[in-house]
């Protein structure tokens, strides 16, 4: 399972809960292992399996809403590995909350560039999208985190 | 003099114009120690990033079982079959007989219908015996009335 790393983490950026996103990517390689015959005639698989993972969750968020169900944040904890002062620690998790508060779209985008580091037309196969749409959205997100970041960082600071 | 590059990175990246290699530059740069203090803000960001993606996922993932019994099952059919059409090549290698027997067997047959024959024969004359005693019957009853 090469990009289950990949899948589970998009989709706990969509859907925010982890036990959702471990059930979402359950879910998608039972979807990608039904239509196995139809993965080969793919350019790329891996562009497949995340759009696959990209609208499942969207089409649980949607049902989720229509449930009145409210989204169970789950706190991210920053992983031991990233041994820095706690400072920039907290900065790890503030940023991860900032994106949580994005519209999914942006999420999504940024959560694709920045975090698994796709080229723009590999993302525009993936969100059934093209480059300029999807350099517009990635712009605005960047910016929307910076400025929440820097909003935060001078409240703490005063 | 890095921060200059680093600044006009920084830009271009807010404006969504950055290339993966360019990104990979500012991402390495906010990773090490010596940030310069104007850009320090900007650190947990790229950290950020880095960190989450060490993220990855621990659940056993489970494919549909019922697929992988098929597979099997192909298998084990094949298997079956060779096996089957060993035992029957065996059955009849054994079945093949000499020619002595094949005589004997001719042999039997033909004494078999022979017999029949002449238990036939013996019916049929059996059935004629009938009508002797059917004879003797009648002349028994013409001497009885004239006594």
């Amino acid at each position: 399972m090469p990009f289950k790393d990949k899948l589970y983490r998009i989709a706990k950026r969509i859907l925010i809960s982890e036990d959702e996103a471990e059930d979402a990517v359950q879910e998608v390689y039972v979807r990608l292992w039904n239509s196995r015959e139809n993965l080969k005639t793919y350019r790329s698989p891996e562009a497949f399996a995340v759009t696959i993972t990209k609208n499942y969750c969207l089409d649980r968020l949607k049902s989720k809403q229509a449930g009145n169900l409210k989204i169970v944040h789950s706190n991210y904890e920053a992983k031991e590995s990233i041994e820095r002062n706690i400072e920039a620690r907290e900065g790890v998790s503030l940023v991860l909350k900032i994106m949580e508060s994005l519209p999914t779209q942006q999420r999504i985008v940024l959560q694709l560039r920045d975090i698994e580091q796709y080229e723009f037309s590999e993302i525009a196969e993936m969100l059934e999208s093209n480059e300029t749409a999807i350099r517009v959205a990635l712009s605005r997100a960047r910016k929307a985190v910076r400025d929440e970041m820097i909003k935060n960082y001078n409240y703490g600071v005063s | 003099m890095e921060s200059v590059k680093i600044k006009k990175l920084l830009d271009n990246y807010f404006e969504g114009r950055t290339t993966l290699e360019e990104e990979k530059i500012l991402e390495d740069y906010f990773n090490q120690p010596y940030i310069s203090e104007e850009l320090k803000s900007y650190q947990p960001l790229f950290m950020g990033f880095s960190a989450a993606r060490q993220e990855v996922f621990n659940k056993k993932i489970i494919l549909p079982e019922e697929k992988k019994v098929k597979f099997i099952n192909s298998k084990t059919i094949s298997i079956a079959a060779a096996i089957f059409v060993g035992i029957g090549v065996f059955v009849l290698s054994q079945s093949q007989i000499t020619a002595d027997e094949k005589e004997a067997l001719e042999a039997l047959n033909q004494s078999r219908v022979k017999m029949m024959m002449l238990s036939e024969k013996l019916n049929y004359g059996a059935q004629k015996l009938q009508y002797v005693s059917e004879f003797s019957d009648a002349t028994d009853r013409v001497f009885n009335i004239e006594e």
